[in-house]
């Protein structure tokens, strides 16, 4: 039976970063090829995740529990926003749940969740439906469980992350962005009573891979099977990325998931002013949908 | 146009039928492949042990298409699926 608590996190102290002699078995790179993330193998059961010139962080998957050297001058809040944000879904992916790169909201008891790649307009969509009287679950990492032919969607943190423009256009005025952190421009929300956040798992109505806003009009269309396979593998999390038994896992799951028939595209205009009739036209589709 | 004979699906080809279309992984490189409905009837032919021949014939009899494109489209599947090392093909 999979565990499905978050890992928990124990910040060890400040401390140069080493070269490791661990195994690296994958990484993640800036476009101008530098790494942003880099994956060893700490042995059969634990990783360590290395930002470079940020902090590491070591995993193991059996009980959840997280330690990190953060390599000064970095601060404690850009070490616990890349346990929330990178290493909490890498980690949950570990111990076989699905983990979408996705924002999610509550609609009618239900779950919608909107996928798509960095800067596609997932946050600023929550923020949306949030400011008008839907809760959103999550920002950018959402998890989906499979039970029985039911699927739900789990929250995760109470805060959503924009950038100024969003926040000025869709969030209401009693929302105080937090503390910066070093690592990022964007602003970062927490819940407010105008924007709340939904801390309970919801039944999952249906997912929405977010076209790239090169249209004219709000299209909402079901997705090919394979394209929404492939789009959802593309955005998710997957830790084990070297493992055959993690791949095939990961894989099969998404199929599962595809073939229940509950993803599709939906692609707007990336305007402000579209957003009230995105929203209307999305709620009325979610409300044709039988999940 | 030559098809071949015999092909192959590679031990580390994983194949999940979602809908009406076939999508695939392969474990040893860990990439991703997705086919549209009628690729997904030729892969299912082939895997069922048929000779790219047997599938062009089974694919005529099942659409109203011209000998050649069928050939064309079943040629062009197999080069794709051989450049990723899904099939091998004598």
């Amino acid at each position: 039976m999979r565990m499905n608590s978050t890992p928990r996190l124990d910040i060890c102290g400040e401390r140069p970063q080493m070269p490791l002699s661990l195994p690296r078995f994958h990484q993640w790179s800036f476009q101008d090829g530098s790494d942003w993330l880099e994956f060893y193998r700490a042995g059969d059961d634990a990783f360590v995740l290395r930002f470079p010139g940020l902090a590491d962080f070591r995993l193991s998957r059996g009980d959840g529990a997280t330690v990190v050297w953060s390599c000064p001058p970095t601060s404690r809040a850009t070490v616990e926003h890349l346990f929330m944000h990178q290493v909490v879904p890498l980690a949950q992916s570990a111990r076989g749940h699905l983990m979408l790169h996705g924002s999610g909201i509550e609609l009618a008891g239900a779950c919608l969740v909107f996928v798509g790649p960095s800067g596609v307009g997932k946050s600023t969509l929550a923020a949306s439906f949030a400011a008008n009287g839907a809760r959103f679950l999550a920002d950018d990492g959402i998890g989906v469980d499979r039970t029985e032919g039911t699927l739900t969607a789990r929250p995760s943190h109470a805060s959503l992350r924009l950038w100024q423009d969003s926040r000025s256009s869709v969030v209401p005025l009693d929302c105080e962005a937090a503390a910066p952190i070093e690592i990022t421009t964007k602003l970062r929300l927490p819940a407010t009573r105008s924007m709340p956040h939904c801390a309970d798992p919801k039944p999952l109505r249906c997912l929405y891979l977010l076209g790239r806003g090169e249209t004219t009009g709000i299209a909402i269309e079901q997705a090919r099977a394979s394209t929404a396979t492939l789009g959802l593998i593309q955005h998710s999390f997957l830790l084990e990325i070297d493992n055959r038994h993690s791949l095939a896992g990961h894989f099969d799951e998404i199929a599962r998931l595809v073939d229940m028939g509950l993803v599709y595209h939906l692609d707007y205009p990336r305007r402000y002013d579209v957003l009230p009739a995105v929203r209307h036209q999305v709620r009325l589709h979610a409300g044709t949908v039988q999940s | 146009m030559t098809l071949p004979d015999r092909i192959t699906v590679s031990p580390d080809v994983m194949t999940r039928r979602v809908g009406e279309e076939i999508v695939m992984l392969q474990l040893e490189s860990g990439t991703y492949f997705g086919l549209d409905p009628v690729g997904s009837r030729i892969w299912q032919l082939l895997a069922e042990g048929n000779t790219a021949a047997q599938a062009r014939d089974r694919l005529l009899a099942e659409y109203e298409v011209a000998p050649a494109q069928i050939e064309s489209d079943i040629e062009k599947l197999i080069g794709e699926l051989r450049a990723h090392g899904l099939v091998s093909a004598e």
